[in-house]
């Protein structure tokens, strides 16, 4: 998947039950993306990490992967919400066009929609290191 | 009356075909699946195909490949996207091309190099 174009999707949002559509070239800027989900222990691990990057103002798009709404609301409100959007990922399907394979997962996108870099498991301090150093 | 008798007979006559053809067509989609299926492995898993895989990974692409035969794709082009997606270790017959030909060809080339020293030695001896 690394320099391939991460693909465009249409999806729900968590803050809006309408369908939004999702295209990584708009974007015109270094992202990450990230899959996650209330139920996955790894993601609790990692989301000091996502927030860290939150704040020095990288874009961070959530794939919320097969969960329940009121868990994750209650998820973002007890750990901070480092997601500029969160799209839902009822049946897995977004996550099948991202070519991951489950939660956490990380990637980077590149100003061109390309994705530079793919990270399967949660973020730990060599990987958040890595992302800083190459976003900002 | 006849008519009547004759139009009912029609009647379900044409209800039993569509009914028929509806199942076997449900049928040959359900084998189409499981084929498919049987031919992807679960990339989660120990040495297990998607089929016969219960993790939620296995679970989303079952959904998948049932909603692209729904959607009118081919085998092919199924394969085809995952191989993109998750390159060709997601297929348990993976084609044969210029990676992988190596593979293909190295017991022929084994085979051929030991008739080779067989017969150089055989040659020696003599």
């Amino acid at each position: 998947m690394i320099g391939k174009d991460f693909p465009e999707f249409n999806a729900k949002t968590l803050n809006n039950k309408n369908s939004s559509s999702f295209y990584p070239k708009n974007i015109k800027q270094k992202f990450i993306i990230n899959i996650f989900a209330s139920w996955c222990a790894p993601c609790w691990t990692e989301h000091e990490f996502l927030i860290n990057l939150s704040k020095k103002n990288i874009k961070i798009i959530g794939i919320n992967y097969k969960d329940n709404e009121t868990n994750v609301l209650k998820y973002l409100k007890k750990l901070g919400n480092p997601y500029a959007e969160i799209y839902v990922d009822d049946l897995g399907q977004i996550s099948i066009l991202a070519g991951a394979y489950g939660v956490p997962e990380t990637f980077l996108i590149n100003e061109d929609g390309k994705i530079i870099f793919k990270h399967v498991g949660p973020i730990d301090d060599k990987i958040y290191q890595w992302l800083l150093k190459n976003i900002l | 009356m006849v008519v009547k008798k004759y139009f009912m007979r029609n009647i379900f006559i044409m209800m039993f075909v569509i009914f028929f053809t509806m199942q076997v067509f449900a049928d040959d989609q359900a084998n189409r699946t499981q084929v498919l299926l049987k031919n992807l492995r679960c990339l989660v898993c120990q040495g297990q195909s998607i089929y016969d895989s219960n993790s939620d990974f296995a679970q989303d692409i079952k959904f998948f490949v049932k909603t692209q035969i729904e959607s009118g794709k081919t085998d092919n082009e199924i394969y085809d996207f995952l191989a993109n997606k998750y390159g060709n270790w997601i297929l348990l017959n993976p084609p044969l091309n210029l990676t992988n030909i190596f593979l293909w060809i190295l017991p022929i080339i084994l085979l051929a190099l030991g008739f080779y020293f067989i017969y150089r030695r055989s040659k020696f001896e003599t």
